[in-house]
Protein backbone atom coordinates (compact mmCIF):
# COMPACT_ATOMS: atom_id res chain seq x y z
CA UNK A 1 0.00 0.00 0.00
CA UNK A 2 1.34 3.40 -0.84
CA UNK A 3 2.55 5.45 2.10
CA UNK A 4 1.33 9.02 2.24
CA UNK A 5 3.57 11.48 4.02
CA UNK A 6 2.13 13.14 7.11
CA UNK A 7 1.76 16.89 7.17
CA UNK A 8 4.58 18.50 9.10
CA UNK A 9 5.58 17.08 12.49
CA UNK A 10 3.46 14.68 14.52
CA UNK A 11 2.66 17.58 16.82
CA UNK A 12 0.78 19.53 14.17
CA UNK A 13 -2.99 19.17 14.33
CA UNK A 14 -4.38 16.71 11.85
CA UNK A 15 -6.50 18.06 9.04
CA UNK A 16 -5.41 21.61 9.64
CA UNK A 17 -4.49 22.54 6.06
CA UNK A 18 -4.78 26.24 5.31
CA UNK A 19 -7.55 27.02 2.86
CA UNK A 20 -6.93 28.95 -0.30
CA UNK A 21 -7.55 32.69 0.09
CA UNK A 22 -9.31 32.91 -3.26
CA UNK A 23 -11.84 30.32 -2.11
CA UNK A 24 -12.30 32.17 1.16
CA UNK A 25 -12.95 35.48 -0.61
CA UNK A 26 -15.65 33.90 -2.71
CA UNK A 27 -17.21 32.25 0.32
CA UNK A 28 -17.07 35.58 2.15
CA UNK A 29 -18.80 37.30 -0.75
CA UNK A 30 -21.56 34.72 -0.64
CA UNK A 31 -21.95 35.53 3.04
CA UNK A 32 -22.32 39.20 2.18
CA UNK A 33 -24.96 38.20 -0.33
CA UNK A 34 -26.87 36.65 2.56
CA UNK A 35 -25.87 33.00 2.13
CA UNK A 36 -25.20 31.77 5.65
CA UNK A 37 -24.39 28.26 4.36
CA UNK A 38 -21.18 29.73 2.95
CA UNK A 39 -20.32 30.94 6.43
CA UNK A 40 -20.81 27.40 7.73
CA UNK A 41 -18.04 26.37 5.32
CA UNK A 42 -15.75 29.02 6.82
CA UNK A 43 -16.59 27.73 10.30
CA UNK A 44 -15.65 24.24 9.19
CA UNK A 45 -12.38 25.48 7.68
CA UNK A 46 -11.23 27.45 10.75
CA UNK A 47 -13.28 26.12 13.67
CA UNK A 48 -10.76 23.62 14.97
CA UNK A 49 -7.87 26.12 14.90
CA UNK A 50 -9.84 28.93 16.57
CA UNK A 51 -11.28 26.56 19.20
CA UNK A 52 -7.84 25.14 20.00
CA UNK A 53 -6.37 28.66 20.29
CA UNK A 54 -9.11 29.82 22.66
CA UNK A 55 -8.87 26.70 24.81
CA UNK A 56 -5.12 27.16 25.14
CA UNK A 57 -5.60 30.70 26.40
CA UNK A 58 -8.67 30.48 28.63
CA UNK A 59 -9.49 26.81 29.25
CA UNK A 60 -12.01 24.41 27.68
CA UNK A 61 -15.42 25.66 28.82
CA UNK A 62 -14.76 29.37 28.40
CA UNK A 63 -12.65 28.63 25.32
CA UNK A 64 -15.56 27.03 23.52
CA UNK A 65 -17.81 29.96 24.37
CA UNK A 66 -15.20 32.42 23.13
CA UNK A 67 -14.61 30.44 19.94
CA UNK A 68 -18.33 30.49 19.12
CA UNK A 69 -18.52 34.23 19.79
CA UNK A 70 -15.44 34.77 17.61
CA UNK A 71 -17.26 33.42 14.59
CA UNK A 72 -20.45 35.31 15.45
CA UNK A 73 -18.50 38.57 15.49
CA UNK A 74 -16.70 37.59 12.30
CA UNK A 75 -20.11 37.15 10.62
CA UNK A 76 -21.33 40.55 11.73
CA UNK A 77 -18.14 42.38 10.71
CA UNK A 78 -17.23 40.43 7.60
CA UNK A 79 -17.93 43.41 5.35
CA UNK A 80 -15.25 45.40 7.15
CA UNK A 81 -12.48 42.89 6.54
CA UNK A 82 -10.02 44.23 3.96
CA UNK A 83 -7.97 41.05 3.35
CA UNK A 84 -4.78 42.78 4.48
CA UNK A 85 -4.05 39.60 6.43
CA UNK A 86 -5.35 36.06 6.14
CA UNK A 87 -8.87 35.37 7.33
CA UNK A 88 -7.45 33.06 9.98
CA UNK A 89 -5.22 35.81 11.35
CA UNK A 90 -8.26 38.06 11.59
CA UNK A 91 -10.24 35.35 13.39
CA UNK A 92 -7.35 34.88 15.81
CA UNK A 93 -7.28 38.63 16.41
CA UNK A 94 -10.99 38.65 17.29
CA UNK A 95 -10.48 35.58 19.49
CA UNK A 96 -7.49 37.12 21.23
CA UNK A 97 -9.43 40.27 22.13
CA UNK A 98 -12.32 38.18 23.47
CA UNK A 99 -9.92 36.00 25.45
CA UNK A 100 -8.30 39.11 26.92
CA UNK A 101 -11.72 40.29 28.12
CA UNK A 102 -12.36 36.95 29.79
CA UNK A 103 -8.87 36.71 31.29
CA UNK A 104 -9.70 39.69 33.49
CA UNK A 105 -12.36 37.71 35.29
CA UNK A 106 -11.56 35.43 38.22
CA UNK A 107 -13.92 32.84 36.79
CA UNK A 108 -11.47 31.94 34.06
CA UNK A 109 -8.61 31.45 36.51
CA UNK A 110 -10.83 29.14 38.58
CA UNK A 111 -11.79 27.18 35.46
CA UNK A 112 -8.18 26.75 34.42
CA UNK A 113 -7.09 25.79 37.94
CA UNK A 114 -9.89 23.23 38.24
CA UNK A 115 -8.89 21.72 34.90
CA UNK A 116 -5.26 21.53 35.98
CA UNK A 117 -6.22 19.79 39.23
CA UNK A 118 -8.30 17.24 37.34
CA UNK A 119 -5.48 16.48 34.98
CA UNK A 120 -2.87 16.03 37.68
CA UNK A 121 -4.17 12.54 38.43
CA UNK A 122 -4.03 11.58 34.76
CA UNK A 123 -0.78 12.62 33.24
CA UNK A 124 -0.72 13.05 29.46
CA UNK A 125 0.54 10.07 27.57
CA UNK A 126 2.43 10.19 24.31
CA UNK A 127 1.33 8.23 21.27
CA UNK A 128 3.44 5.29 22.31
CA UNK A 129 1.80 5.28 25.75
CA UNK A 130 4.85 6.79 27.43
CA UNK A 131 4.72 9.75 29.79
CA UNK A 132 5.61 13.08 28.18
CA UNK A 133 9.17 13.44 29.41
CA UNK A 134 9.36 14.22 33.10
CA UNK A 135 6.52 16.75 32.86
CA UNK A 136 2.84 16.05 33.12
CA UNK A 137 0.54 18.14 30.97
CA UNK A 138 -0.94 19.54 34.18
CA UNK A 139 2.44 20.83 35.33
CA UNK A 140 3.06 22.48 31.97
CA UNK A 141 -0.39 24.05 31.82
CA UNK A 142 -0.15 25.40 35.37
CA UNK A 143 3.14 27.01 34.47
CA UNK A 144 1.74 28.54 31.27
CA UNK A 145 -1.32 29.84 33.11
CA UNK A 146 0.93 31.62 35.56
CA UNK A 147 2.56 33.57 32.75
CA UNK A 148 1.31 37.14 32.52
CA UNK A 149 -1.34 37.35 29.79
CA UNK A 150 0.74 39.12 27.16
CA UNK A 151 3.57 36.61 27.49
CA UNK A 152 1.18 33.66 27.52
CA UNK A 153 -0.40 34.95 24.31
CA UNK A 154 2.98 35.39 22.65
CA UNK A 155 4.15 31.92 23.70
CA UNK A 156 0.95 30.19 22.57
CA UNK A 157 0.89 31.97 19.22
CA UNK A 158 4.55 31.26 18.52
CA UNK A 159 5.05 27.78 19.90
CA UNK A 160 1.61 26.15 20.11
CA UNK A 161 -0.05 27.66 17.05
CA UNK A 162 3.35 27.69 15.30
CA UNK A 163 2.79 31.06 13.67
CA UNK A 164 5.44 33.19 12.02
CA UNK A 165 6.24 36.56 13.51
CA UNK A 166 4.54 38.17 10.52
CA UNK A 167 1.33 36.29 11.27
CA UNK A 168 1.61 37.21 14.93
CA UNK A 169 2.04 40.85 13.96
CA UNK A 170 -1.28 40.75 12.08
CA UNK A 171 -3.00 39.27 15.13
CA UNK A 172 -1.43 41.14 18.03
CA UNK A 173 -0.72 44.41 16.27
CA UNK A 174 2.83 44.81 17.57
CA UNK A 175 6.05 45.25 15.62
CA UNK A 176 8.00 42.06 15.02
CA UNK A 177 10.87 43.22 17.21
CA UNK A 178 8.55 43.73 20.15
CA UNK A 179 6.98 40.32 19.55
CA UNK A 180 10.40 38.65 19.58
CA UNK A 181 11.18 40.30 22.90
CA UNK A 182 7.88 39.04 24.34
CA UNK A 183 8.50 35.49 23.13
CA UNK A 184 12.05 35.56 24.50
CA UNK A 185 10.84 36.77 27.90
CA UNK A 186 7.99 34.26 27.86
CA UNK A 187 10.47 31.43 27.33
CA UNK A 188 12.66 32.58 30.21
CA UNK A 189 9.69 33.03 32.53
CA UNK A 190 8.19 29.69 31.54
CA UNK A 191 11.48 27.93 32.15
CA UNK A 192 11.60 29.28 35.69
CA UNK A 193 7.93 28.44 36.31
CA UNK A 194 8.35 24.90 35.01
CA UNK A 195 11.23 24.27 37.38
CA UNK A 196 9.18 25.70 40.22
CA UNK A 197 6.10 23.60 39.35
CA UNK A 198 8.19 20.46 39.01
CA UNK A 199 9.79 20.95 42.39
CA UNK A 200 6.34 21.49 43.95
CA UNK A 201 4.79 18.43 42.33
CA UNK B 1 29.06 38.58 21.30
CA UNK B 2 27.48 36.10 23.71
CA UNK B 3 28.92 35.39 27.17
CA UNK B 4 30.36 32.05 26.01
CA UNK B 5 32.45 33.85 23.36
CA UNK B 6 33.92 36.13 26.06
CA UNK B 7 34.89 33.14 28.15
CA UNK B 8 36.47 31.37 25.19
CA UNK B 9 38.54 34.43 24.39
CA UNK B 10 39.68 34.54 27.99
CA UNK B 11 40.65 30.87 27.86
CA UNK B 12 42.65 31.33 24.69
CA UNK B 13 44.36 34.37 26.16
CA UNK B 14 45.30 32.16 29.12
CA UNK B 15 44.19 34.91 31.49
CA UNK B 16 42.26 32.51 33.71
CA UNK B 17 42.99 29.11 35.16
CA UNK B 18 42.22 26.75 32.32
CA UNK B 19 40.71 23.95 34.38
CA UNK B 20 38.09 26.06 36.15
CA UNK B 21 37.21 27.93 32.97
CA UNK B 22 36.71 24.74 31.01
CA UNK B 23 34.49 23.37 33.77
CA UNK B 24 32.42 26.56 33.78
CA UNK B 25 32.04 26.46 30.01
CA UNK B 26 30.94 22.84 30.11
CA UNK B 27 28.46 23.61 32.86
CA UNK B 28 26.98 26.53 30.89
CA UNK B 29 26.62 24.42 27.76
CA UNK B 30 25.00 21.67 29.79
CA UNK B 31 22.56 24.10 31.38
CA UNK B 32 21.65 25.53 27.97
CA UNK B 33 20.90 22.02 26.75
CA UNK B 34 18.74 21.28 29.79
CA UNK B 35 16.85 24.54 29.27
CA UNK B 36 16.26 23.68 25.63
CA UNK B 37 14.98 20.21 26.51
CA UNK B 38 12.71 21.63 29.23
CA UNK B 39 11.07 24.15 26.91
CA UNK B 40 10.76 21.75 23.98
CA UNK B 41 9.13 19.20 26.26
CA UNK B 42 6.64 21.83 27.40
CA UNK B 43 5.88 22.82 23.80
CA UNK B 44 5.28 19.19 22.81
CA UNK B 45 2.95 18.76 25.77
CA UNK B 46 0.98 21.89 24.93
CA UNK B 47 0.60 20.90 21.28
CA UNK B 48 -1.08 17.63 22.12
CA UNK B 49 -4.80 17.88 21.33
CA UNK B 50 -6.71 17.38 24.54
CA UNK B 51 -10.05 19.07 23.99
CA UNK B 52 -11.50 18.07 20.61
CA UNK B 53 -13.79 20.40 18.75
CA UNK B 54 -17.31 19.60 19.99
CA UNK B 55 -19.44 17.84 17.40
CA UNK B 56 -22.13 20.50 17.66
CA UNK B 57 -19.72 23.46 17.41
CA UNK B 58 -20.78 24.43 13.91
CA UNK B 59 -24.47 24.16 14.82
CA UNK B 60 -23.98 26.37 17.90
CA UNK B 61 -22.07 28.95 15.89
CA UNK B 62 -24.75 29.06 13.19
CA UNK B 63 -27.43 29.47 15.87
CA UNK B 64 -25.58 32.55 17.11
CA UNK B 65 -25.13 33.80 13.56
CA UNK B 66 -28.86 33.49 12.90
CA UNK B 67 -29.51 35.87 15.77
CA UNK B 68 -27.04 38.51 14.50
CA UNK B 69 -27.52 41.17 11.86
CA UNK B 70 -26.39 40.26 8.37
CA UNK B 71 -22.97 41.53 7.37
CA UNK B 72 -22.99 44.56 5.12
CA UNK B 73 -20.55 44.81 2.21
CA UNK B 74 -17.96 47.52 2.44
CA UNK B 75 -16.89 49.70 -0.51
CA UNK B 76 -13.78 47.61 -1.11
CA UNK B 77 -15.97 44.74 -2.24
CA UNK B 78 -17.44 46.62 -5.21
CA UNK B 79 -14.63 45.78 -7.59
CA UNK B 80 -14.50 42.20 -6.38
CA UNK B 81 -18.18 41.70 -7.16
CA UNK B 82 -17.53 42.15 -10.88
CA UNK B 83 -14.88 39.47 -10.75
CA UNK B 84 -17.17 37.28 -8.69
CA UNK B 85 -19.77 37.21 -11.45
CA UNK B 86 -17.37 35.06 -13.47
CA UNK B 87 -17.05 32.48 -10.74
CA UNK B 88 -19.76 29.84 -10.99
CA UNK B 89 -19.83 27.53 -8.03
CA UNK B 90 -18.33 26.84 -4.63
CA UNK B 91 -18.96 24.45 -1.85
CA UNK B 92 -17.73 22.92 1.30
CA UNK B 93 -14.80 21.03 2.53
CA UNK B 94 -15.53 17.42 3.50
CA UNK B 95 -13.57 15.04 5.67
CA UNK B 96 -10.04 15.29 6.88
CA UNK B 97 -7.95 12.41 8.25
CA UNK B 98 -4.35 12.13 9.34
CA UNK B 99 -1.82 12.01 6.52
CA UNK B 100 -4.39 11.71 3.80
CA UNK B 101 -5.90 13.77 1.08
CA UNK B 102 -8.81 16.19 1.64
CA UNK B 103 -11.42 16.44 -0.96
CA UNK B 104 -13.58 19.54 -0.92
CA UNK B 105 -17.08 18.79 -2.07
CA UNK B 106 -19.02 21.92 -2.73
CA UNK B 107 -22.57 22.86 -3.08
CA UNK B 108 -23.55 23.64 -6.63
CA UNK B 109 -24.64 27.00 -7.74
CA UNK B 110 -26.15 28.05 -10.95
CA UNK B 111 -23.24 29.24 -13.03
CA UNK B 112 -23.33 32.13 -15.32
CA UNK B 113 -20.53 34.25 -16.61
CA UNK B 114 -20.54 37.98 -17.18
CA UNK B 115 -19.82 38.93 -20.76
CA UNK B 116 -20.59 35.58 -22.28
CA UNK B 117 -21.83 35.79 -25.83
CA UNK B 118 -25.55 35.55 -26.47
CA UNK B 119 -24.83 32.59 -28.78
CA UNK B 120 -24.19 30.48 -25.64
CA UNK B 121 -26.99 28.04 -25.17
CA UNK B 122 -29.23 28.68 -22.19
CA UNK B 123 -28.32 25.23 -20.89
CA UNK B 124 -24.58 25.99 -21.00
CA UNK B 125 -25.12 29.42 -19.44
CA UNK B 126 -26.86 27.92 -16.44
CA UNK B 127 -25.10 24.54 -16.32
CA UNK B 128 -24.54 23.51 -12.74
CA UNK B 129 -20.92 22.94 -11.93
CA UNK B 130 -19.24 21.99 -8.73
CA UNK B 131 -15.91 23.30 -7.52
CA UNK B 132 -13.88 20.55 -5.95
CA UNK B 133 -10.61 21.08 -4.11
CA UNK B 134 -8.17 18.20 -4.02
CA UNK B 135 -5.39 18.28 -1.44
CA UNK B 136 -2.54 16.00 -0.53
CA UNK B 137 -0.11 16.25 2.36
CA UNK B 138 3.28 15.44 0.86
CA UNK B 139 5.90 17.85 2.18
CA UNK B 140 8.81 15.89 0.69
CA UNK B 141 7.41 15.68 -2.84
CA UNK B 142 8.95 17.73 -5.64
CA UNK B 143 5.77 17.73 -7.72
CA UNK B 144 2.27 16.33 -7.38
CA UNK B 145 -0.24 15.83 -10.17
CA UNK B 146 -3.84 14.73 -10.31
CA UNK B 147 -4.97 12.21 -12.90
CA UNK B 148 -8.47 10.97 -13.35
CA UNK B 149 -11.46 10.41 -15.53
CA UNK B 150 -11.96 14.19 -15.66
CA UNK B 151 -8.79 14.59 -17.76
CA UNK B 152 -8.71 11.20 -19.45
CA UNK B 153 -5.93 10.04 -17.11
CA UNK B 154 -3.65 12.49 -18.90
CA UNK B 155 0.00 11.52 -18.73
CA UNK B 156 0.99 14.97 -17.49
CA UNK B 157 -1.90 15.15 -15.08
CA UNK B 158 -3.17 18.32 -13.44
CA UNK B 159 -0.43 19.99 -11.44
CA UNK B 160 -1.16 20.70 -7.80
CA UNK B 161 0.19 23.86 -6.21
CA UNK B 162 2.42 23.60 -3.20
CA UNK B 163 1.46 25.54 -0.09
CA UNK B 164 3.79 26.96 2.54
CA UNK B 165 2.86 24.14 4.90
CA UNK B 166 3.97 21.43 2.46
CA UNK B 167 0.41 20.64 1.40
CA UNK B 168 -0.48 20.39 -2.30
CA UNK B 169 -3.83 21.57 -3.69
CA UNK B 170 -5.71 21.87 -6.95
CA UNK B 171 -9.19 23.25 -7.49
CA UNK B 172 -11.31 22.01 -10.42
CA UNK B 173 -14.73 22.98 -11.73
CA UNK B 174 -16.51 19.80 -12.72
CA UNK B 175 -19.97 18.98 -13.98
CA UNK B 176 -21.90 16.81 -11.59
CA UNK B 177 -21.08 13.14 -11.91
CA UNK B 178 -18.87 10.33 -10.74
CA UNK B 179 -15.12 10.54 -11.19
CA UNK B 180 -12.19 8.23 -10.52
CA UNK B 181 -8.83 9.81 -9.68
CA UNK B 182 -5.43 9.34 -8.15
CA UNK B 183 -2.45 11.48 -7.13
CA UNK B 184 0.87 11.10 -8.93
CA UNK B 185 3.89 12.05 -6.81
CA UNK B 186 7.14 12.99 -8.56
CA UNK B 187 5.90 11.35 -11.72
CA UNK B 188 6.42 7.91 -10.26
CA UNK B 189 4.25 7.04 -7.28
CA UNK B 190 0.52 6.69 -7.78
CA UNK B 191 -1.22 7.38 -4.50
CA UNK B 192 -4.93 6.78 -4.17
CA UNK B 193 -6.94 8.86 -1.72
CA UNK B 194 -7.20 6.44 1.18
CA UNK B 195 -10.05 8.38 2.77
CA UNK B 196 -12.29 8.09 -0.30
CA UNK B 197 -14.36 5.27 -1.66
CA UNK B 198 -12.27 3.27 -4.14
CA UNK B 199 -12.68 0.87 -7.01
CA UNK B 200 -10.35 -1.55 -8.73
CA UNK B 201 -8.46 0.03 -11.57
CA UNK B 202 -8.16 -3.11 -13.67
CA UNK B 203 -4.38 -3.18 -13.19
CA UNK B 204 -4.28 -4.65 -9.71
CA UNK B 205 -4.55 -1.29 -7.97
CA UNK B 206 -7.40 0.95 -6.87
CA UNK B 207 -8.66 4.37 -7.85
CA UNK B 208 -10.40 6.79 -5.55
CA UNK B 209 -13.95 7.74 -6.48
CA UNK B 210 -15.84 10.94 -5.89
CA UNK B 211 -19.53 11.55 -6.56
CA UNK B 212 -20.55 15.17 -6.93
Amino acid sequence: MAQVMTLGSIDRPVGDARPDQQEERVLAQRCLDGDSSAFAVLVRLHGAAVHRFCVRLVGPSVGEEVAQETFARCWTRLGEFRWESSLRSWLFRIALNLCRDHLKSARVRDDAAARSDAEEADPARGPEGEAVGQQTLAVVRRAVERLPAKYREAFVLKHVEDLSYEEMQAIVGLEIGALKVRVHRARNMLKALLLEEESRS
Amino acid sequence: MNPLDDRLQTLLDSEEHEGSLRADLAAEAGQAERDRALLEGAIRALRRPVEPLPADFEARVMARVAARPRPQPGRSWAGFLEHLAAVPAWGRLAGAAAALALVAAVSAWAGFRAGQSSQSSPVAATERKVVVRFALAAPDARRVELAGTFNGWGAQGIALARGADGGWTATLELPRGRYEYTFVVDGQRWLPDATAESVEDGFGGRNAVIDI
